[in-house]
C-alpha cells in the first residue's frame, strides 16, 4: 500500500494497523533503511552502527513517526504506548518527557504488554506493584520476550514476602520454571542475602561455585573457618581462582582455630597463581621474597616472578593495566640488590610506575600506592624538583583514608613546611595554614 | 642549603633534621645525630631507620630497648605494620604488655579496615567488584595485620 492512501487510513482516527504501518515506515525511513535490531544480540560493530544511524536519523521523520504511534497508542494499542514511552524517555521524534513517559509505561503495562510491566515493576517504589507486575509479565508468553527476570523475581518476591505473603512453596514453583540453573542459583543467593536464610544458600551451593564461595563467607562472618574452608575448598575444587586464594590466606593468617600454615599457604597461592591470578602470584613472591616458616628465602625466584609480574599486561575491562605492588617491590629488590644487581635506574623507573604517576585510567590513580608515592616525591624533593615533589604531596596529603596514612600525614606536614619557609614553592602562609589544619586533623 | 636546614633542625623541624640525616649518610656521626634528632621530633621515615639502627647496628650502637621504645611509638603513634612484626619478633612471648599493646592497637584503629578488608579474605559480595586482580599495598598490610593479631592471641592464649 502507497504512503498517500495509508495516510487517510491513519488519519481517519478508526485503523490501528494503518497507524502502526505508517508509524514502523517513518521510522525505517528516517534511519535511511538501517535494519533495526532492537532485541536480537548484535555484534559490537553493529550496535555502533545502529548507533550513529540513530544519531543521524532524520529527526522529522522520526517525529512523524511518533505522531503515528502516538495515534495507535491513544487507540489503545499497548505495544505502541509502550513505544510512545520509551520514546519519551529517550527523545526520540519528540521532547524527551521522563514524567510523561511513566504515564504511558503505566497504561501499557495496564493494557497488557509485557515488555512495558517489566519496566514499571523495575521502577516502581511500591512493593506490591513490583510484585504484581514481576508476576504478571512473567506468566505472559510472548515469542521474542526474554521473561526470565520476571520469573526470578517473582520468586525472590514470594520467598521474601515482598509486596506479597511470603511463600516458599510458591517460590519454588517459581523457580522450577527458570530455564538456567545458573539463573536459579543466582535467585536462591539472592533470597539469601535478603532474608538471612542459610537454607537457600546451602541449597544453591549443591550447584553453584558462587554459592559455594558464598556460604563460605557467610561462616567466615560467623567466625567458623573450619566449614568456610571446605566450601572454599570445593570452590576451589570447581576451579575458582579466588577461593583457592582466599584459603591461602586463611592458612597464612592462622585464622580461629586454623592453625598457621606457611607450606600450605604457598601451595594454595601457587595453584592460584597457576591460573593466572595474580594477587596470588604477588603474594606467593613475598613468601619467597620474606622467608617464612618453612619456605625458605629465595630473593632470586621472588625477583624473577615479580619481575614478570610487572611485565604482564592485563586486560581488565577493556583496559590495560600493571600491578603496582608488584612495581614497588620490583623497585626494592633493583635498589637494594636483592635477587638481582643493583640498578638505580630500573629501581627508579618502577617505583614512579608502582606510585601511577605515568598513570593512564581514573581507576588506578584511585588505587595508587601511597608508600611508594610518598618515596618518589621525596626524591623529587632531594633532586630539588620541587614543583613535581609538591604534586606527588599534594595528591597524597588529601587522602583521609586511614589506610594512607602515615603518608598522607607526612605529605600534608611538608607541604606546610615547604609554604611556610617558601622552599620550592612560594611562600603562601595561607597554604601554609590550609595544610597544617590537613596535618592536624590527621 | 645545609645552612638553612641546619638552622630549621635546630629549631625543632625534624623534616629539615632528616634531611640533614640524609645529606650526611657517608659520615656516620653525623648522620646518626641528625636522624636521632629527626626521630625525637617523630619523623616517621627517621624513628624507622633509627629504630632498625639501634637494633641491628653493631655493639657500639645497638641498644635494644632504646630501639623497642621506638617501635612502640611507631605502633602506636604510626599503626606501622612493619614495626608490629618486629615487636612481635623481638619481645618474649610472656611480655604481655607488648603484645597486648600491638594487639590493642590493631582492635581499636583497624576494626573499620578489617571489616572492609575482611571481605577481601572472604571476598566481597558483589562478585566483580574484587574481580580485577587489584593487590595494593593496603590489602597486603591488611592481612598481614591480620596475621599478626592471629598469631599474638594464640601466644597470649598460651600464657
Amino acid at each position: 500500500m502507497n504512503e498517500k492512501k495509508l495516510i487517510e487510513l491513519a488519519e481517519s482516527g478508526n485503523n490501528v494497523q494503518a497507524m502502526l504501518e505508517l508509524a514502523n515506515y517513518y521510522y525505517k525511513k528516517s534511519k535511511s533503511g538501517n535494519d533495526d535490531k532492537v532485541g536480537d544480540i548484535i555484534s559490537t560493530d553493529d550496535f555502533v552502527k545502529m548507533l550513529n544511524a540513530e544519531e543521524k536519523a532524520d529527526t522529522e521523520l522520526q517525529a512523524k513517526a511518533y505522531k503515528y504511534f502516538k495515534m495507535a497508542a491513544e487507540s489503545g494499542n499497548a505495544n505502541a504506548m509502550t513505544t510512545v514511552a520509551s520514546w519519551l524517555y529517550d527523545g526520540i521524534g519528540v521532547k524527551k518527557n521522563r514524567e510523561e513517559s511513566d504515564i504511558w509505561y503505566r497504561r501499557a503495562a495496564k493494557a497488557g504488554d509485557p515488555s512495558a510491566m517489566r519496566v514499571v515493576a523495575f521502577s516502581s517504589n511500591d512493593e506490591v506493584e513490583k510484585f504484581k507486575y514481576y508476576k504478571l509479565s512473567g506468566e505472559l508468553d510472548r515469542p521474542g520476550l526474554n521473561k526470565q527476570d520476571s520469573i526470578k523475581q517473582t520468586a525472590i518476591n514470594y520467598a521474601c514476602g515482598r509486596g506479597t505473603k511470603k511463600s516458599i512453596e510458591e517460590a519454588e514453583k517459581w523457580l522450577a520454571k527458570l530455564d538456567d540453573e545458573h539463573d536459579v542459583a543466582a535467585a536462591k543467593i539472592e533470597i539469601a542475602q535478603i532474608t538471612g536464610e542459610k537454607f537457600w544458600l546451602e541449597q544453591a551451593a549443591e550447584t553453584s561455585t558462587l554459592a559455594m564461595v558464598k556460604l563460605a563467607e557467610n561462616f567466615i562472618s560467623q567466625n567458623d573457618f573450619e566449614n568456610s574452608l571446605v566450601f572454599y575448598e570445593k570452590a576451589s575444587t570447581n576451579g575458582d581462582f579466588e577461593a583457592t586464594s582466599v584459603i591461602g590466606d586463611i592458612y597464612y593468617i592462622g585464622e580461629g582455630n586454623i592453625e598457621q600454615d606457611y607450606k600450605k599457604a604457598f601451595e594454595y597461592y601457587s595453584k592460584a597463581s597457576e591460573f593466572g591470578y595474580n594477587m596470588a602470584t604477588i603474594k606467593k613472591a613475598l613468601m619467597l621474597y620474606k622467608g617464612c616458616g618453612e619456605i625458605e628465602q629465595n630473593l632470586r625466584e621472588a625477583f624473577l616472578i615479580l619481575r614478570k609480574v610487572c611485565k604482564t599486561r592485563e586486560k581488565f575491562f577493556g583496559v590495560f593495566r600493571y600491578n603496582s605492588v608488584a612495581k614497588f617491590y620490583l623497585s626494592k629488590m633493583y635498589a637494594n640488590s636483592e635477587g638481582t644487581r643493583k640498578n638505580s635506574e630500573l629501581a627508579w623507573k618502577w617505583l614512579k610506575r608502582s606510585a601511577a604517576i605515568e598513570k593512564v585510567t581514573e581507576y588506578e590513580s584511585t588505587h595508587q600506592v601511597p608508600e611508594a608515592m610518598y618515596m618518589v616525591a621525596e626524591r623529587y624533593f632531594s633532586e630539588q624538583e620541587f614543583e613535581q615533589a609538591a604534586e606527588i604531596y599534594k595528591k597524597l596529603a588529601e587522602y583521609h583514608s586511614i589506610s594512607h596514612f602515615p603518608y598522607n600525614f607526612e605529605a600534608a606536614k611538608k607541604l606546610m613546611w615547604m609554604y611556610e619557609l617558601g622552599e620550592g614553592v612560594p611562600q603562601d602562609k595561607e597554604q601554609a595554614e590550609y595544610w597544617r589544619k590537613k596535618f592536624q586533623n590527621e | 642549603m645545609i645552612e638553612k636546614l641546619t638552622e630549621w633542625a635546630n629549631a625543632g623541624d625534624s623534616n629539615s633534621a632528616y634531611h640533614l640525616a640524609q645529606l650526611f649518610k657517608e659520615i656516620f656521626s653525623e648522620y646518626i645525630k641528625w636522624l636521632e634528632k629527626a626521630a625525637e621530633g617523630k619523623n616517621f621515615q627517621a624513628m624507622k631507620e633509627f629504630a632498625e639502627i639501634l637494633r641491628n647496628g653493631d655493639e657500639k650502637i645497638r641498644n635494644t630497648e632504646k630501639a623497642v621504645q621506638i617501635y612502640k611509638e611507631l605502633v602506636t603513634d604510626f599503626y606501622d605494620v612493619e614495626s608490629m612484626e618486629i615487636l612481635v619478633d623481638m619481645c618474649a612471648p610472656s611480655d604481655t604488655e607488648t603484645l597486648n599493646l600491638i594487639l590493642d592497637t590493631i582492635d581499636k584503629r583497624y576494626n573499620e579496615i578489617y571489616l572492609r578488608d575482611y571481605q577481601i579474605l572472604g571476598r566481597v559480595l558483589e562478585i566483580g567488584t574484587r574481580r580485577h586482580n587489584e593487590c595494593t599495598i593496603q590489602t597486603l598490610q591488611a592481612i598481614e595485620r591480620r596475621r599478626i593479631s592471629s598469631s599474638i592471641r594464640k601466644l597470649l592464649a598460651g600464657n
